[in-house]
């Protein structure tokens, strides 16, 4: 766009300039990104109290567990109960009758510190029922000798603590018969965001914990843990569900279509029924598919591949059939055989759109991947997203969608750039990556003669007739 | 103007011309083609496309056929490369009838049919290679045939970076490669500007003049054909047929200067005759509607 000429940004059917066009594709994922931000972080929310330390009760219709957002209300209601129920047990020391109870039910209020225990590293992980260790960390704790720096204890709570200790020194080895005081409730001041909408920050950082973790070890007991895998391991996982599931999906309907598409033979033999075979929905031989392939990688990639062939065969054949036919007149009466017609003039003609077919089909085994991976034994990023989903830890889920978004969205801009190198004569001219790669197919072919060719054909149109020798 | 010369008759020729058409006829037929007749299934019956067609080419010779659109020129083109077959008749090259296409008959296409995934080089190497030639062969005959229609510099080019005048040089180049008997062309310049037609009608003549070929070269415009032919068919329209057969009266080499040459005006003038019969009849002249108060510097 030259300067005295101010850019029309609405035109019909007129190309913007590559100023305005990166402007505007900045702003195509910006503008969503900006609606998350302002639904996000914007006045919409109230306050709410992030349950981190809990407490039950039995006059508690619920039990409240950490991470839960409570808001004032409950969060009163929740905190004054607990402190009733405290108060009763000093009520009946103080009149002489303390509060009998069960050496359970005591190890079951001790061990409401595990969670501030597990943060501050007072315990480690797999400690969460050592009643024993608990109980030296109340005493410890009463003490001073630990140390709180991830999740502290309220003054009241350690006064709590501190009062336990004492009786839990008291009893000597034994557990006391007296019922022990209820740390009460504490919890983080937050926004009460709807639980499913989770703020950008909190999502990229959830996946960078996630892409950084290690594989967790098998725990001491040989068993494994809870988090078999990490993201980056599930990742792999579904990248190999999906790539089989594409590459058996176009090793069978590539030449299907192909022959379809070439042989009026094969049309009328294959078309018919994969027509109708593509209206049933593939997630519907489901348990067909487990039944037959088991419950491992089996039934997921014949899914993706039941879900995207039958279309690919038709979509084959049709872009077969798209080849000018002007073209296979031109070869024929140059002599061309029927073998050599589909050879050299079919299978080269169609190459550039078979390809965008498959980027196509790429595609179509993206969307299937959920469904896929939901069968049988769970794997991939759909176990993230199924089993953390249905426990709301939406800062989870969202990191795995949104990768899956991002692996088909840059596949797909690789394989659309790597298409102008591939098929150099199609009249497209090369994007950025594409003139990148196409450089550095050259450079490595050291053709820099074709360089000086291309220099020549960009001539006006009229100027290029040559005179004849 | 035309109706001034009108008395030349087109029928006479010089005695050059006359002593060429001789020899023209002592040479063997390369192309026969011998009652044939083309007719379609429509809706609305059968439609005649080609009714009782009966002509043969010499060698060496450049026969151009002409008619209005519709008359079924490309159907017989289509007939005589393979590519349809014909309701009744014959099509003979050197004697043996045709089933199918064939390399003995090239043929250029109106629009562009080169192989897009081919270079240039590739493409006028695609018909020898077909025929079973080693590729280095293949590649030094395609050279040759560049260098006829003088493309040696485009030969590592793809065809959608030359211009339409370019593609139909390198078509023409693709179909002489296989040394076909006969260069069957279908309109081949009727995309092109007028300019850019003309360099390639002078490109072609030179080709002809250069090599052992036979051209039956399809056009509906009228210049084309005197220019080019020695012999002109034209073809009525519904149903095709061979109205006449004119000898050309023009002599070789031809010049554009020669457009305004009785001769040339003479047989333009029978071909329009032939061609559209009534338009000399007809009001060419549009109603006077005055609608500009604009000088008259137009006038």
């Amino acid at each position: 766009m030259s300067a005295h000429n101010p850019t029309q940004w609405f035109a019909v059917r007129k190309e913007l300039g590559k100023g305005p066009a990166a402007i505007l594709m900045a702003a195509s994922f910006l503008i969503p990104f900006s609606v998350w931000c302002i639904a996000a972080y914007g006045p919409f929310w109230d306050v709410a109290y992030e349950v981190t330390l809990s407490a039950e009760s039995p006059s508690l219709q619920v039990v409240h567990v950490p991470g839960e957002k409570l808001t004032e209300k409950p969060w009163g209601e929740f905190k004054s109960t607990i402190e009733a129920d405290n108060a009763e047990v000093l009520k009946n020391k103080e009149a002489g009758q303390p509060t009998l109870t069960t050496t359970r039910q005591n190890k079951k209020t001790l061990r409401q510190i595990t969670p501030a225990a597990l943060a501050n590293g007072w315990l480690d992980k797999g400690q969460e029922t050592d009643d024993e260790s608990i109980r030296e960390v109340w005493k410890n704790l009463a003490a001073g000798k630990l140390d709180e720096s991830d999740l502290e204890l309220s003054a009241e709570n350690l006064d709590i603590v501190k009062s336990n200790a004492a009786a839990l020194t008291a009893a000597g080895t034994e557990w006391p018969t007296e019922s022990l005081l209820k740390l009460l409730p504490q919890a983080d001041l937050k926004y009460a965001r709807p639980v499913y909408l989770i703020a950008p920050h909190e999502v990229a950082l959830s996946a960078w914990k996630s892409l950084r973790a290690k594989t967790p070890k098998p725990m001491a007991d040989g068993s494994e843990s809870s988090e078999k895998k990490t993201l980056l391991q599930r990742y792999q996982e579904s990248l190999r569900t999906i790539f089989l599931g594409f590459l058996l999906g176009a090793l069978v309907a590539v030449p299907l279509g192909i022959m379809a598409g070439t042989y009026d033979f094969c049309s009328k033999l294959f078309e018919p029924f994969v027509d109708f075979f593509r209206y049933m929905p593939a997630p519907a031989f489901g348990v067909v598919l487990m039944a037959v392939f088991g419950l491992e990688l089996g039934p997921k990639i014949m899914l993706v591949f039941l879900g995207t062939f039958p279309h690919a065969v038709l979509m084959v054949a049709n872009t077969t059939r798209q080849l000018e036919k002007p073209l296979l007149e031109a070869a024929q009466t140059l002599g061309a055989n029927q073998r050599q017609l589909v050879r050299r003039v079919v299978i080269p003609g169609i190459m550039p759109n078979l390809y965008n077919d498959l980027r196509i089909l790429l595609g179509w085994a993206w969307t299937w991947l959920v469904i896929a991976e939901l069968m049988g034994f769970k794997s991939g990023l759909t176990e993230i997203i199924d089993t953390r989903g249905r426990r709301f830890q939406f800062e989870y889920v969202y990191p795995a969608i949104l990768l899956i978004g991002i692996s088909g969205f840059i596949t797909d801009q690789i394989l659309s750039a790597l298409s102008r190198v591939f098929f150099p004569w199609t009249h497209s001219s090369p994007g950025l990556l594409g003139r990148f790669l196409g450089w550095l197919t050259n450079g490595i072919r050291g053709t820099l003669t074709s360089l000086t060719n291309n220099r020549e054909i960009l001539t006006p149109k009229g100027s290029v007739a040559e005179p004849l020798p | 103007m035309i109706a001034t010369i009108s008395d030349l008759d087109y029928r006479r020729q010089s005695a050059p011309v006359a002593a060429r058409f001789d020899r023209i006829k002592q040479r063997p037929h390369v192309l026969d083609v011998v009652g044939l007749h083309k007719r379609f299934d429509a809706s609305h019956g059968q439609v005649v496309a080609l009714q009782d067609i009966n002509f043969c080419v010499h060698r060496r010779e450049f026969l151009c056929v002409i008619g209005q659109s519709g008359c079924g020129k490309s159907t017989l083109i289509r007939i005589l490369a393979g590519l349809e077959t014909p309701t009744e008749g014959q099509v003979l090259v050197d004697g043996k009838p045709v089933n199918g296409p064939g390399r003995d008959r090239g043929m250029v296409f109106q629009g562009y049919t080169l192989f897009p995934w081919l270079t240039v080089k590739q493409n006028v190497m695609f018909g020898p290679q077909m025929a079973g030639k080693s590729s280095s062969s293949a590649e030094s005959e395609a050279r040759q045939w560049i260098s006829l229609v003088g493309l040696e510099k485009f030969e590592n080019n793809y065809p959608h970076q030359l211009s339409g005048g370019m593609k139909q040089r390198v078509a023409i180049a693709r179909a002489l490669a296989n040394e076909p008997r006969i260069l069957l062309m279908d309109e081949p310049f009727g995309a092109l500007d007028a300019q850019t037609r003309a360099q390639m009608q002078n490109y072609l003549l030179q080709i002809w003049k250069n090599i052992d070929i036979t051209i039956l070269f399809i056009t509906h415009d009228l210049d084309e054909a005197i220019y080019l032919a020695d012999r002109i068919l034209v073809l009525d329209a519904r149903p095709g047929r061979v109205k006449e057969i004119i000898e050309v009266p023009v002599p070789r080499p031809r010049g554009m200067e020669q457009f305004i040459e009785p001769e040339f005006l003479a047989t333009k003038q029978r071909m329009q005759e032939l061609i559209h019969p009534h338009s000399q009849h007809k009001d060419t002249h549009l109603p006077i509607l005055r609608m500009t108060h604009a000088g008259d510097d137009v006038e």
